[in-house]
């Protein structure tokens, strides 16, 4: 029999040329057949746009060949992106998918390469066919740089950051195929994430204080490239797009001004190290949660450093308020007078509060173990004389990160609100000393409700007992202020998490009376009171729960 | 640990939330043997073989292989082991030859040496002609061979067989059989499930009887059989008269169960689980209540009539796998 000296070295986790995995996607991706036809679609298609767009501008704009080839960098970086992007990741997720589905991926763990290599084998060889098709394109990429003159920086960022990108992309298409075993959905789920992450998110949040989200796409360094490129070419320069440029430059982070291309590779770099750690947490065991507690604290702290280092310099400015810096607001807000003004904050407040505690919760429930984790967890220690599973593991209470979660979430909420009613938008309000201690129990015992509710009864409930004490209020009253009864109304908002966002504030917040202010200020007390008790029954059912698990192992051994 | 042991399991424990799929399983196995776990569905030995094979975690307890700790050095045993799942599914974008190199790479062959393993393998496996075809273009007969001759790439010292015969055709399963007999020559050991019963008692040099997650026995196959047998033997006895009255006599015996009358009307059958004395007791007994008998033949259960023995004692009452 041999030792372990004789074991065959295996490849090392970076060499990838030499990454079984790798290379045998190579083989599997790149047929010749399958690949010609690819290829020969996408150069047709890119040809097609770049024709357009260089001999019509040329033609018909009397454009010098020096801009219509910048222009025409355009289609071609649209095409490369889709390549990249959504092919490639609907590529890297059903292929995963496809690989867990046929069993293969229990072979694949059984080999001695270590978990490292496997995630990179998938990573770059899943999508190799999307690395070769904009491979392809390149030549129109050379001759737009070279006959436009593009600065060698300027493409060299754009490239980077599409790069960088791409692999976050296909890592969200490796989380998605972890997570879901169907090819299909998790295909669709993947590609929609790339949509949403693109178009939709960045919209939603950009401006409403989570203004870093956008920094998880190439859009800021395209702007930032796109403009400078106009700029060259567009003379005399307009005033608007002169200011654009500008703030394309470098993003304001706490007090440092750091330049957008490092700052976007700063955020996808986290974003890409937890993906990954993600994937390698599954492929060193399959049963492990996704991320470990411990990380999912750090985890937590990060996402509410990058959300306040990026929010709070917009304050000043006014730019974090969705009328002073979106179309939208432009077109539509501030007609309506709600500039800078106190409901503006009150509500922009709430809801980054609100996202602050989705976010949360999130991540508290891929950390919480279920009923089979906390026995096993139990059966373990108990075999090994414990009193339970150590703090950080997987199958422990998730009760106590979730307090430290609750704190650090509170702690940026209450940041966050104090900053902006300190800023000279608000000379007439602030945030009084105490507030902090008010904000706390909001987070607190929001989350606590959640995470006991999780961990004793499962997803399935946690889910009701959101949508009946959470939403459906918040839906109830909906109908009610339509039948303008606001008073029932207001009340009948007092059980739901997500109103108590708005309705504290309307305590701290030394806002102008309106008509149904009292009522608004006691529905928060009641929230208060009945989460309060709420909490304090679900934690001693929890502790009781773990009791009787124990007493449940307890048995068992003594029946053994 | 005794590196005479090729798999070594103390004290093992699997649950699946409430339901235990194994329990305090402390199985040995020496090297060289062709070792078959024997149970109905549900006994646990799917859980055990997917903890052997470190695909999985146990809830406690330990697992050595080749005398290496599986759960605290996975990849170190990793080398040394292969497994080959029910139903051992194949890619469907690769030839049989890339899906050979691809794990012939993983486990750290290059080269000449890859390649020269590969056909070897695809040899064994009778598959040499395939090397380009598809895989998903084999029967399901080819598909267990071509697995076969990927979990053999890496020469593993312990090779874990999950139904392997499955889908095989008398001929090939014959093939296999002298296939895992060389194995096994060469200092390599085989544990593997079955269903065909008779193959795996003709093939296995050792057996192990697992029910409701317990290791109930575990030896050479004569010897288990031997044991189990005693247990629960059948027995036959014709009569020239007093049948009536013996079976009677015998449904009230704890020691008997399942008493028939045969065909023909002169002769009762029934499953008995005393020992030798408790059985000249019940003939004498049988004579001294008059009844007249004509033979007595005593029939020692083949391992089969175990295997449906613990399946027919599982009924209704089935565990996690």
């Amino acid at each position: 029999m041999s030792d372990s000296s004789e074991q065959p070295q295996t490849v090392s986790s970076w060499n990838l040329w030499r990454n079984p995995i790798f290379r045998r996607y190579c083989k599997s991706q790149l047929r010749p057949v399958s690949t010609a036809i690819w290829a020969i679609t996408v150069l047709v298609f890119t040809t097609f746009c770049f024709l357009m767009v260089y001999i019509g501008t040329t033609q018909f704009g009397d454009s010098e060949p020096r801009e219509a080839a910048r222009l025409a960098m355009i289609p071609v970086l649209v095409i490369q992106g889709l390549i990249l992007m959504l092919i490639g990741t609907g590529a890297t997720t059903i292929g995963y998918v496809r690989e867990a589905d046929e069993g293969i991926t229990e072979y694949q763990r059984l080999t001695p390469m270590k978990p490292l290599a496997k995630v990179l084998g998938f990573l770059f060889g899943l999508p190799i066919r999307s690395y070769l098709l904009v491979g392809l394109t390149m030549p129109f990429t050379i001759f737009c740089v070279v006959k436009g003159e593009i600065p060698m920086r300027s493409v060299l960022e754009v490239y980077t950051m599409f790069f960088v990108s791409g692999i976050l992309y296909h890592l969200t298409g490796l989380l998605a195929g972890t997570v879901l075993k169907r090819r299909l959905m998790a295909g669709v789920l993947s590609m929609g994430l790339v949509f949403c992450i693109n178009f939709v998110l960045p919209a939603i949040l950009r401006r409403s204080g989570y203004q870093f989200l956008f920094y998880t796409t190439v859009w800021p360094v395209l702007q930032l490239h796109g403009s400078g490129l106009m700029l060259d070419s567009v003379n005399p320069v307009p005033t608007e797009l002169k200011n654009f440029n500008a703030d394309s430059i470098s993003v304001q982070f706490f007090n440092w001004n750091i330049p957008t291309f490092f700052f976007g590779l700063i955020v996808q770099g986290f974003l890409i190290f937890t993906f990954g750690l993600i994937i390698y947490r599954k492929w060193k065991s399959e049963r492990s949660h996704l991320l470990s507690k411990n990380f999912t604290v750090l985890a937590y702290s990060g996402i509410l450093i990058l959300f306040l280092g990026t929010s709070l310099p917009l304050m000043e400015t006014g730019r974090i308020f969705p009328s002073m810096s979106t179309q939208f607001g432009q077109n539509y807000m501030r007609p309506l007078g709600m500039q800078g003004s106190f409901p503006e904050g009150w509500g922009l407040a709430g809801f980054c509060g609100l996202v602050t505690l989705i976010i949360a919760n999130i991540l508290i429930q891929i950390v919480t173990p279920n009923r089979d984790g906390l026995i096993k967890g139990l059966r373990r220690a108990h075999k090994e004389n414990l009193s339970g599973p150590g703090f950080g593991a997987d199958e422990a209470t998730a009760l106590w990160h979730t307090i430290v979660i609750a704190v650090l979430g509170a702690v940026a909420w209450f940041w966050f609100t104090d900053s902006l009613f300190d800023s000279k938008w608000y000379d007439d309000h602030s945030l009084p000393g105490h507030a902090f201690f008010l904000m706390l129990p909001v987070f607190l015992f929001a989350t606590v409700c959640f995470v006991c509710t999780l961990q004793m009864s499962g997803k399935g409930a946690l889910w009701m007992a959101m949508l009946f004490a959470w939403i459906v209020p918040l839906l109830a009253a909906g109908v009610l202020f339509a039948a303008k009864q606001y008073v029932p109304g207001i009340y009948l908002t007092s059980p739901s998490a997500f109103a108590a966002f708005f309705s504290s504030l309307a305590i701290l917040l030394d806002g102008p009376d309106f008509e149904n202010l009292k009522h608004l200020k006691a529905t928060f007390w009641i929230w208060l009171a009945l989460h309060a008790f709420l909490s304090l029954l679900l934690v001693a059912m929890l502790q009781s729960r773990q009791s009787q698990l124990k007493h449940l192992i307890l048995g068992e051994s003594g029946r053994d | 640990m005794s590196e005479e042991l090729a798999i070594r399991t103390i004290d093992l424990r699997v649950d699946y939330g409430e339901t235990v799929a194994v329990k305090s399983l402390n199985l040995e196995v020496p090297r060289g043997e062709i070792y078959g776990l024997v149970g109905p569905n549900g006994a646990g030995k799917t859980s055990t073989f997917r903890i052997l094979s470190t695909l999985m975690e146990p809830t406690y307890g330990e697992v050595f292989l080749c005398g290496i700790d599986a759960l605290l050095y996975p990849a170190d045993v990793r080398h040394r082991l292969a497994y080959m799942p029910d139903l051992a599914p194949v890619p469907s974008d690769l030839r049989c030859g890339e899906f050979l190199e691809m794990f012939a790479a993983a486990h750290g062959l290059r080269g000449k040496e890859k390649r020269d393993r590969v056909e070897e393998c695809l040899e064994i496996a009778e598959l040499t002609e395939k090397r380009n075809s598809m895989c998903r273009t084999l029967s399901r007969g080819m598909t267990q061979r071509l697995v076969l001759a990927k979990s053999l790439l890496h020469k593993p010292d312990v090779l874990i067989l999950d139904e392997p015969a499955s889908g095989l055709d008398p001929v090939r399963r014959a093939g296999l059989r002298n296939a895992l007999r060389d194995i096994a020559k060469d200092g390599r050991t085989v544990i593997i499930s079955s269903h065909i019963l008779t193959e795996l008692a003709d093939m296995c040099t050792s057996v192990g009887l697992m029910r409701r997650g317990l290791l109930v026995d575990s030896g050479r196959v004569d010897d288990v059989v031997d044991r189990m047998g005693q247990k629960q033997k059948r027995i036959t006895i014709r009569f020239f008269e007093g049948l009536e009255g013996a079976k009677r006599f015998l449904d009230a015996k704890e020691t008997a169960s399942g008493v028939e009358i045969q065909p023909g009307g002169d002769a009762l059958q029934f499953s008995f689980s005393g020992g030798n004395e408790q059985q000249s007791e019940l003939i004498a007994e049988l004579i001294r209540n008059g009844c007249k008998l004509r033979t007595f033949q005593e029939q020692q259960s083949t391992i089969e009539e175990i295997f449906l023995e613990l399946s027919g004692d599982d009924e209704g009452g089935q565990e996690a796998e």
